[in-house]
């Protein structure tokens, strides 16, 4: 506060000095940004209607702005006259035949603006002159004589149905694609088309035809198959009918000349085949003898592999042991209740 | 009844006219003023100090808090009508035209308008405008003067920097939540400010200061013998004080309106 009294002047002068400055710039910059300085080309035009006009509303050639509305009147004729101005530095677009169109957007929302179209023309037009708008016959006829250089519209709908052909045309030749691939497909599957289908399908007729004749065989070999089964169905019925009749067997047995007796009586045919059976199972025997001498051998080695593995499982229980101990690391590691093996032989078995 | 409603009818005509009188003759010895001693100027240079240099850090803190306030509204939903622009006109609307110049007044109406009433009404109560009376200075020409100038500067001075920091610091503080380019905001800005806004504005903030001045030395006077008359004149010298900005105000935005 003492400070503050003490250069009172001079902090007075700062605070009006700075506000006087700042005003100053910013009116300096007002002026710059709004042309005070600039020389503006005054013209006049007229249109049907004073809908989408206004003061101060700008008036643009292919999106800069080249002017603005000044004034806007009601004549006598009911007819809409402006007073507006182009820029000194857009005063060379301003040529003979240029004509002013309304834009009004259709949707009602913003879009809308004052156009200028520069005739084609070389001679520039005088101050304070007519410019003629679209609204009246001078203006179209200007534009129908191509007397106008007309810039392409940035009208957004206008752009979004030019950017839709494209993509219209692009489905219009999808469809026609996919009407040409029914049809293929349809003549494929009727077999009129050449290909990996119709080849398919005739692969899999003739396929169905081999079938049809299998199926003809295998009936006539089920049918003899049949045939004999009854034949056998017969002759068990017959030794069925036999078997029940257990008197009449027993005697058959035991008739010396019945079936025993035959079946001994072979020249030792039965004898030959026995002793032929009893060198099988003593070779049988011999090979089994080999086989267990193999496992008497490879004992020790599968010994030392066991023991092996009980001393890396020693070894893995220390190191989980020295995990366990560590401080950083107590309490990290589940313990695990250890369940004893129910594998023992039967030598330690207690009894 | 009816001589009540006229005894009241006369008091505050009387009243009105005692307070135009008494307005004149501020008027009268401000023209004398330039004439007048260093004494006077130091008066005047200390009521600036007090009433603009000390106000000048709420000042710029509300004008950035409610620049930065409408960028970043108006940034936010006035695009989603295809009316993004409308931003600037809005904000030279309410910052330059409209609001400025009315906060500005209410802050000194706080700060510096009590100060006044309070100051000049102690004086009345302690002899010493008698005292400067018998040594020959006119309170008038010492006491009301510089304060008249000083509030009425300050003011002009403290919307200036209102608009200033509304609507260039308060962009600043709008880069670190929406920002926007540099050189479009300062054109648009520069291109909606017409001098129409600015002469609205300075013409605000001076019947605004002559507003807060004059009332608040009038009821600082207005105190005759005690100083429990000191709090009740200096809450009648702010309400009037808000009472006649808010209506000059209002008459200078219908002659706006109307020229504009």
């Amino acid at each position: 506060m003492k400070f503050q009294i003490r250069f009172a002047d001079q902090i007075v002068g700062l605070f009006i000095i700075l506000a006087v400055m700042s005003i100053v710039f910013i009116l300096i910059m007002m002026g710059i940004n709004q042309r005070w300085f600039a020389k503006d080309y005054k013209y006049t035009s007229s249109f049907k209607t004073g809908n989408g006009l206004s003061v101060g509303m700008p008036i643009k050639l292919k999106g800069f702005q080249i002017g603005s509305v000044d004034k806007i009147n009601l004549l006598e004729d009911n007819t809409v006259e402006i007073n507006f101005h182009i820029f000194d530095t857009y005063i060379e677009k301003v040529r003979k035949n240029s004509v002013l169109e309304l834009s009004v957007s259709p949707i009602g929302i913003g879009g809308g603006g004052m156009l200028f179209h520069p005739g084609k023309a070389t001679d520039i037009i005088p101050e304070l002159t007519f410019i003629p708008s679209t609204d009246f016959d001078e203006g179209k006829e200007l534009i129908a004589k191509e007397l106008v250089n007309i810039p392409p519209r940035d009208d957004t709908i206008l752009n979004i149905i030019n950017d839709i052909s494209p993509l219209l045309r692009s489905v219009d030749s999808t469809l026609k694609s996919l009407d040409e691939l029914l049809i293929s497909a349809n003549a494929t599957i009727e077999g009129d088309m050449e290909g990996p289908v119709g080849d398919i399908i005739e692969e899999v007729a003739v396929m169905v035809t081999m079938l049809n004749n299998t199926l003809s065989s295998a009936m006539i070999a089920a049918n003899e198959i049949l045939t004999n089964t009854y034949g056998i169905t017969s002759n068990l019925e017959i030794t069925t009918a036999g078997l029940t009749d257990t008197k009449g067997l027993v005697t058959h047995l035991l008739d010396p000349k019945g079936s025993i007796a035959t079946l001994l009586d072979d020249d030792d045919e039965l004898y030959k085949e026995l002793f032929s059976i009893v060198a099988e199972i003593a070779k049988t025997t011999e090979e089994l003898s080999a086989f267990v001498k193999y496992i008497n051998n490879t004992q020790p080695q599968i010994s030392e592999l066991l023991e092996g593995s009980r001393e890396a499982l020693v070894k893995g229980k220390d190191v989980l042991e020295g995990l366990s101990n560590n401080p950083l690391l107590r309490g990290g590691i589940t313990g695990v209740t250890e369940q004893p093996t129910t594998f023992m032989s039967y030598g330690e078995e207690e009894f | 009844m009816l001589g009540k409603l006229g005894r009241w009818m006369i008091n505050h005509i009387k009243a009105l006219l005692y307070g135009l009188g008494f307005f004149f003759q501020i008027m009268k010895a401000t023209i004398g003023f330039a004439r007048k001693g260093q004494v006077g100027r130091k008066v005047l240079t200390m009521q600036i100090l007090f009433t603009g240099v000390q106000a000048l850090t709420n000042i710029s803190l509300i004008a950035i808090a409610l620049g930065a306030v409408i960028i970043i509204q108006g940034v936010g939903i006035l695009p989603q009508f295809g009316q993004g622009d409308l931003i600037y006109p809005i904000l030279i609307t309410i910052i330059t035209r409209e609001l400025g110049p009315m906060l500005c007044a209410f802050i000194i109406i706080a700060r510096s308008g009590t100060a006044i009433a309070t100051e000049i009404g102690s004086n009345v109560v302690n002899h010493e405008i008698e005292a400067y009376i018998a040594a020959g200075i006119d309170p008038i020409s010492y006491l009301a003067v510089p304060r008249f100038i000083g509030v009425t500067i300050s003011l002009l001075l403290l919307n200036l920097y209102f608009n200033f920091f509304g609507l260039i610091g308060s962009y600043f503080i709008t880069q670190f939540i929406h920002p926007i380019q540099a050189a479009e905001y300062f054109r648009k800005i520069l291109y909606n400010l017409h001098p129409e806004d600015i002469v609205s504005s300075i013409i605000k903030s001076l019947v605004f200061g002559v507003i807060i001045s004059v009332v608040s030395i009038y009821y600082g006077f207005k105190v005759e013998q005690s100083s429990t008359e000191i709090p009740q004149m200096t809450i009648k010298a702010v309400g009037m004080s808000f009472v006649l900005c808010m209506l000059a105000d209002a008459f200078i935005v219908l002659i706006y309106y109307t020229l504009y």
